[in-house]
């Protein structure tokens, strides 16, 4: 479960499906509240290839741009071998690394390397779960989100007839 | 000399950025700065990391061991620093991604391959030079943008359609890689043209070496460029059938439904055709002329935010097939995360995401609502 002290650093996938993809205004708002929600300069730039000016409002809703230097970047790549990662993912877990903020991704390798690195991290579907626990969202809301995330491009696995959200989520192993 | 010095040097100047705003930004001295590129001293991995978030590449990209590539604007291109900073991205970009191909070659353990083919211009030789160059790729008669793109690419050119700053219609780049950029903001037609001419400099102009791997983007007054219009114009307006439509049409072709046929038959701009026929020896046309034959639009505002790709599909990919294919296989042997495919193509990530999923699942609707049913009960029927 998502401490309240934790700081999240989010990835681009995180925050495209808060944003656009997921329509997740109300959920990010609720997080924002409770605790610091981070992204690095990369990341920014990577979400504002989207969507500008959209994104460029919802980060300075809800989020802080973290610009400080990064410095265990050689330690994140070393662990992602033999997978190469993108700039964003590379920032967040080095920022993490130094600062033992919890990252938040869900690209698979990213939380290979956030496990090989022994960070805290979390993904949509974690917060999603987190949002349902602390009564911001409805089971079959949360549900609804993924067809939608799924419809829009992310890959994950179907939402079955009888499924909870419980039972999806302990589907993704 | 370490081959990162010239390469932060050539990355600052593009964006038009002084030592002293880099030492700014970086929190060290300016002559910190100016012993980096002189080679005397080394940023750091850090140092690197914040060196590229200020210029908007990556680390790996300033620490590379290829040769600097020289894309450079010409001073006449850029108005202000805001048009500084916009050509200077996109000039950085294009080289980012030269390295990229690199990348991407390298980890697939593959050797880069560039086009074959080679030519010395001269004026008096432009009919046979197209003629051949035409056989070569195997063209039609009348070329269409997407036929040309494709003969390329079949001949090892990787083509990429970028958003790009509007006075930019392309570049291109030939060392281990052939290489052509292409504004895809430019209608068709003129995109067919520049596409010619970008042709023209691989085949002419580029010869690989580190003093003409420059891409061109010089007034119409430049040697260069001059010849790579004049080689454009005659792979898409061969002199014979211009002579043949000007024997028929004459001096008709001064009045706008025949001048627009004329267009229609060689399948290109207005303006292109229009340059053509008031070049000698025919002369049909003077400038004079010009606004009684074609209105030609004003220039909307482009957006250059967001993504420099805006349109990934199987066969009409913004990004070079080839590339597409390399990168797309080093995504499936998990040697590179989802990220850096949507990094390494300049696409949006959830544009990326969503054709890869696509990919991964076939079995998802896809949006084929143009494909006439027409031609469906044709074939069942």
């Amino acid at each position: 479960m998502i401490a309240p002290s934790n700081t999240l650093v989010c990835d681009a996938t995180v925050v495209l499906n808060l944003g656009h993809r997921g329509g997740l205004e109300d959920l990010t708002a609720a997080l924002a509240q409770d605790r610091k929600l981070v992204v690095t300069t990369e990341v920014a730039r990577e979400v504002s290839m989207d969507d500008p000016s959209f994104y460029d409002a919802f980060l300075a809703r809800h989020f802080t741009i973290e610009a400080r230097p990064l410095l265990r970047v050689a330690d994140v790549e070393k662990a992602a071998l033999p997978m190469r990662l993108d700039s964003g993912e590379i920032s967040v877990l080095s920022l993490c690394l130094q600062t033992r903020w919890a990252a938040c991704i869900d690209e698979s390798a990213g939380r290979r390397v956030a496990r090989a690195l022994e960070l805290e991290c979390f993904g949509t579907f974690g917060l999603l779960w987190h949002g349902i626990d602390q009564g911001w969202m409805t089971n079959q809301a949360a549900l609804d989100v993924i067809r939608r995330l799924r419809s829009r491009g992310l890959f994950c696995p179907k939402v079955l007839p009888d499924d909870t959200f419980a039972r999806y989520f302990a589907r993704l192993g | 000399m370490e081959t990162y010095t010239q390469q932060l040097m050539t990355v600052r100047e593009r964006l038009g950025k002084s030592q002293k705003e880099v030492a700014e930004r970086l929190g060290v001295s300016p002559s910190l700065v100016s012993k980096w590129e002189k080679g005397e001293r080394k940023p750091d991995d850090s140092q690197f990391w914040e060196l590229g978030r200020f210029f908007g590449v990556t680390a790996s990209f300033l620490q590379k061991q290829h040769p600097a590539v020289n894309f450079r604007p010409r001073t006449q291109m850029v108005r202000n620093s805001g048009e500084k900073v916009l050509f200077g991205s996109a000039l950085n970009d294009a080289a980012q991604q030269i390295e990229y191909l690199h990348e991407a070659w390298d980890l697939a353990g593959r050797t880069p391959r560039r086009f074959a083919m080679a030519l010395e211009y001269a004026d008096t030789m432009l009919v046979q030079l197209a003629d051949g160059v035409r056989k070569y790729l195997q063209l039609n008669e009348k070329i269409t943008y997407s036929e040309l793109r494709n003969a390329l690419s079949e001949k090892d050119v990787l083509v990429f359609e970028w958003k790009l700053p509007p006075k930019l219609s392309g570049l291109s780049f030939q060392r281990d890689f052939s290489v052509i950029f292409i504004n895809s903001q430019m209608p068709e037609r003129v995109k067919l043209f520049t596409l010619c001419h970008e042709l023209a400099h691989l085949l002419f102009h580029l010869r690989g070496d580190h003093q003409t791997e420059v891409s061109v983007m010089a007034s119409r007054n430049d040697p260069y460029e001059r010849q790579a219009n004049h080689f454009a114009a005659e792979l898409l307006m061969p002199s014979a059938k211009v002579e043949a439509i000007v024997n028929v049409y004459g001096s008709a072709l001064r009045r706008k439904a025949e001048f627009c046929a004329a267009v229609e038959q060689f399948g290109v701009s207005h303006g292109a055709l229009f340059y053509r026929l008031a070049q000698r020896p025919w002369s049909v046309v003077d400038y004079t002329m010009k606004s009684q034959l074609f209105m030609e639009k004003e220039r909307s505002i482009v957006d250059t935010a967001g993504a420099r790709v805006t349109r990934l599909t199987d066969d009409g990919a913004e990004v070079a097939p080839e590339f597409l294919k390399v990168v797309l296989e080093l995504w499936l042997a998990e040697k590179v995360s989802s990220g850096l495919v949507a990094q390494w193509c300049f696409a949006a990530r959830s544009q990326m995401d969503a054709f890869l999923t696509g990919l991964m699942e076939p079995d998802q609707p896809v949006d084929d609502w143009d494909l006439g049913y027409a031609e469906v009960d044709d074939l069942v029927g």
